[in-house]
């Protein structure tokens, strides 16, 4: 597995959310024990339905949101709990974040020139205003805004969806970063602009050698742009591996539930119960609740990793019982 | 938008063109009078000394008289010349109002975004403070204060009337900065690596100009009504003039029995007028300040 050393590693980091109310408190977890590494120039999909945690790995990623537990190890260092000062400067500028939403992700105060400038000026990529606003117009051609200096004074609201997607890609590449997290980037925009932004993101990545992580609850687009697949289900992994060797062998009930949804292939598939009413299974597998092949031993044990083939496990007491 | 999709009729297309071009026009054109109001109230309360016909504190007139051309107002039972007291009168009015805006507007932001931005003990606190001075009651507390400190001056009711009426605004401010703060673009500048000041500053401030400046404009009403119950009431000093003490010694001298509108009318009308100006500048500022409503190329 470690050709080259990870970009980013993720070493068993929970991620839990307390609920006070009065005199009762609610844990939910996000995130239980989850393990990812991603590769300088590997593109990594993460894939789950809503409320699986997906969001919450990349908040983790981008530095937003801190975990409850475990380690991240970013570029062969360990990150300390609480980044600050000049390692939080220098983490931010290596580490960015495109978000899902087009249309809350630029402030509609600003224009698109300034939204550009920011990052620019702040980790100090160019020295003066002057400079910013021409590197500002290389960004805006790189993501395919053309002419550039038509866009630099508009402000956000006076743009598309498609556009303002570009703008905020091009946002992300000013601190030219070594690891991106694209949290469904492509969800809320027209069917034929997917393709486009997409292939904007690949073109980046072979350009720049970009490590990413691509969150998305959609199989066929984790199909075309990763390298690597990990399928996600309430807070934990329960599949991974390379991209066309999991999707042509899905293991777990859940992927292949996934898989057949995707194919409309739906006889012998019982009706998928709603994430909602699972109470949170604190010992056993999270998706027990909803398993169709469900046995005792899935509500009161975690399951292991079991290698199904070269370069792809499973996290499923179906396997490991078996192995 | 689709304004001119091919299955809308004529008369629909004709409607959405009426609607589209008044939603444009009408919020500026409250904002329009709104600040014409205003300014003829400034000019007024700047221009006092040239366009006033006489002193108003001269009581050499004849007593009570109603509304000749030398007095186009009338004069009081003491003999002063009302409408020099009206014009003059403007200045404490409006001094009082703004003052108490921009004050009530400082404590309100500062603690609103400050709660909002520092979730957990310190926001707590504040909000407890905040809750505790919006349970007090404030009309109340003020005439209380007022009469305490006789002859009240106008920046110390103004400092009055600000100390309690801030929590309204720094809860609404609070509730704005937690809503804006879990949008996607403060979590962009977040992660472009922007600090807590620039956060606040620029990108959340900004985009709650409108409510702040409602808050101004709104506590500049309430200031407005205030000051002058409170000088009705023979609070505060009624020895100076003002609108309200225009009404106090009007009511003082039975101008409603006698029938003596020129006496109590044209300051109640001032106190409406100046009311509805901040209110119509607050409604135009809402559209103004959208920027979605802001045309190309301003």
């Amino acid at each position: 597995m470690n050709r080259t050393q990870a970009l980013i590693e993720l070493q068993n980091v929970s991620k839990r959310y307390r609920r006070r109310t009065a005199g009762s408190t609610r844990d939910t977890y996000a995130m239980r024990s989850v393990n990812l590494a991603i590769r300088p120039g590997e593109v990594v999909a993460l894939v789950g339905e809503s409320g699986s945690g997906k969001s919450t790995t990349g908040a983790i990623i981008a530095g937003l949101e801190k975990p409850t537990s475990g380690t991240v190890v970013f570029a062969g260092d360990t990150l300390p709990s609480r980044l600050s000062g000049d390692q939080l400067k220098d983490y931010r500028r290596r580490v960015q974040i495109i978000f899902q939403d087009p249309f809350s992700s630029l402030n509609p105060v600003h224009t698109i020139g300034y939204h550009l400038m920011r990052p620019l000026l702040i980790h100090k990529v160019a020295a003066s205003r002057a400079m910013a606003l021409q590197a500002a117009e290389g960004l805006l051609e790189a993501v395919g805004l053309q002419p550039a200096a038509n866009y630099l004074h508009k402000m956000p609201h006076q743009l598309s969806g498609g556009q303002r997607q570009r703008v905020g890609i091009a946002r992300v590449l000013a601190t030219n970063p070594e690891l991106l997290v694209a949290d469904e980037p492509t969800s809320m925009l027209d069917v034929s602009l997917r393709l486009d932004i997409m292939n904007l993101l690949l073109d980046l990545r072979d350009k720049r050698q970009l490590g990413m992580l691509y969150i998305t609850h959609d199989l066929s687009g984790a199909h075309y742009m990763a390298d690597r697949i990990m399928v996600m289900y309430r807070g934990m992994i329960v599949e991974e591996g390379l991209s066309g060797v999991l999707l042509s062998a899905p293991s777990h009930p859940y992927t292949q539930i996934l898989m057949n949804a995707l194919t409309r292939d739906i006889t012998g598939m019982e009706d998928i119960p709603s994430p909602v009413d699972t109470q949170s299974a604190e010992q056993g597998c999270s998706f027990a609740n909803r398993c169709p092949h469900r046995m005792a031993v899935c509500v009161s044990e975690l399951p292991d990793w079991a290698t199904v083939e070269e370069g792809h496990r499973v996290n499923c007491h179906l396997y490991s019982c078996s192995s | 938008m689709s304004v001119a999709s091919p299955s809308s009729t004529p008369a629909q297309g004709a409607f959405q063109k009426f609607r589209e071009r008044n939603s444009r026009i009408l919020p500026n054109i409250k904002a329009r009078i709104g600040v014409g109001l205003l300014l003829v109230f400034v000019l007024l309360a700047v221009l006092a000394p040239v366009i006033s016909p006489y002193s108003p504190t001269y009581t050499g007139f004849s007593l009570g008289a109603s509304p000749s051309p030398a007095h186009l107002l009338g004069t009081t039972r003491s003999g002063q010349d009302i409408l020099s007291q009206l014009i003059w009168g403007t200045r404490p009015s409006l001094d009082v109002s703004l003052t108490t805006g921009f004050i009530t507007m400082l404590l309100a932001v500062a603690i609103g975004i400050l709660a909002g931005l520092l979730e957990g003990i310190i926001d707590e606190i504040l909000m407890l403070f905040t809750n505790i001075v919006l349970v007090l009651p404030s009309i109340v507390l003020v005439i209380v204060i007022s009469s305490y400190i006789s002859a009240a001056s106008d920046v110390t009711i103004s400092f009055i009337i600000a100390l309690t009426s801030w929590p309204w605004g720094a809860r609404v401010i609070r509730a704005q900065t937690l809503h804006l703060k879990s949008k996607d673009f403060v979590k962009a500048a977040i992660a472009s690596g922007e600090n807590h000041f620039r956060i606040a500053f620029f990108e959340i401030l900004p985009n709650m100009f409108s409510l702040v400046a409602a808050n101004f404009f709104f506590t500049c009403l309430y200031a407005v009504v205030t000051v002058a119950s409170l000088q009705f009431l023979g609070l505060g000093n009624i020895n100076a003039i003002s609108w309200g003490s225009i009404l106090y010694w009007a009511n003082n001298s039975n101008a409603l029995m006698i029938g003596a509108w020129w006496w109590f009318l044209p300051p109640g009308l001032a106190i409406g007028l100046l009311g509805a100006a901040f209110a119509l500048i607050n409604f135009g500022i809402d559209e103004l300040t959208n920027p979605r409503l802001r045309r190309e190329g301003r």
